[in-house]
């Protein structure tokens, strides 16, 4: 069967993460080193001076490419959005009997890693305004976590769920087909970024 | 406990603070459990009398059983039926005995089977916002 590009981007990564699994550090998913995920902003643009800022923007619609002043207002609105959306997952703590059937609720482990990938997506984004803002879809898991679907359109996203025992789960979905990361996940880490990059040059 | 036909459709109940309340879309999350407990139509016709909107899980979610959430395809394997993917969708009513504090409940059934992401995204797919009770509901 010819293998599609999007197939041997995920198996060459899937590749490095094997070769390099053993010179990884093992453990917490984001207690060490950040640096792979962190970005620092390659330009600065205000909050408030450039564009008159009224509310949070619909950011419930897919993303939308545009001039390098429209991407920088999407940036704004997608601040706040972040900002927002972090606020509500510090409220999930302690949420129970909140679906039918079995339910519990997020614990702070879980809804602080969750923050933490929000602000390396936000940051990173900021540094690279060629890349499509996602559209950005959250909720709790009935049997404890929280899953964050980053997709910048209906046929493409990444997923990552994050278990109240630590453990993640990473799925990509390129062209409507699924790529799971269900082992080793902590080694991925160093490579979420590059993951999403290659969705949106698809 | 039987199989629940396709074209049917089951409700699942939410707490409105468990979504972020300016989302519109329903999130994938919601689906990641092995035996995912709903209530049939056939036999709640009006979600809204659930014990579970008494509770405050007032958001509606209704999912239309079909093949896709049953036998959901591969693209990866040339679209065919992904075996570790498969679903049951059963009828399961609850006792009393089974459940003191709440009553049966005739119309329970379960989505059964291992929710993989493809998974989850199938049955989101077949899955639409109801409604949310208000106050003129029952509770």
């Amino acid at each position: 069967m010819e293998i599609n590009k999007s197939e041997k981007f995920m198996n060459d990564i899937f590749d490095d993460i094997e070769s390099n699994a053993t010179m990884l550090v093992s453990g917490s998913f984001f207690s060490e080193s950040n640096d792979e995920l962190i970005a620092t902003p390659s330009e600065s643009y205000s909050f408030f001076e450039e564009h008159e800022y009224k509310s949070v923007a619909n950011l419930n619609t897919w993303c939308v490419q545009g001039s390098l002043d429209e991407k920088k207002y999407q940036l704004q609105h997608f601040n706040v959005f972040i900002n927002k959306r972090k606020e509500y997952l510090d409220t999930l703590e302690g949420l129970d009997n909140w679906i039918s059937g079995e339910s519990e609720a997020p614990n702070r482990k879980a809804i602080d890693d969750s923050k933490f990938i929000l602000d390396s997506f936000k940051n990173w984004l900021s540094a690279r305004f060629e890349i499509p803002i996602p559209k950005i879809i959250m909720g709790p898991i009935p049997t404890g976590g929280i899953t964050l679907e980053l997709r910048p359109d209906k046929f493409n996203g990444m997923f990552i769920s994050i278990m109240n025992d630590e453990e993640i789960e990473i799925d990509v979905m390129i062209d409507d087909t699924f790529y799971s990361v269900d082992k080793e996940s902590t080694h991925i880490k160093p490579y979420l970024l590059e993951v999403y990059e290659h969705l949106v040059d698809e | 406990m039987s199989e629940i036909p396709n074209g049917e459709t089951l409700f699942k109940y939410v707490y409105p603070a468990a979504f972020p309340d300016d989302q519109e879309d329903i999130p994938i999350s919601i689906f990641h459990i092995k035996d995912l407990s709903c209530d049939w139509m056939k036999y709640r016709p009006d979600p809204f009398t659930s014990f579970h909107i008494d509770e405050g899980k007032t958001i509606v979610i209704a999912i239309n059983v079909c093949e896709e959430i049953k036998h959901p395809r591969n693209p990866k394997n040339n679209g065919k039926i992904e075996e570790a993917w498969q679903q049951k969708v059963i009828h399961q009513p609850v006792s009393e005995e089974e459940d003191p504090k709440h009553g049966a409940n005739y119309a329970h059934s379960l989505i059964l089977g291992k929710k993989k992401m493809p998974v989850q995204e199938a049955i989101k797919d077949n899955s639409t916002i109801y409604g949310r009770a208000t106050s003129d509901d029952k509770g």
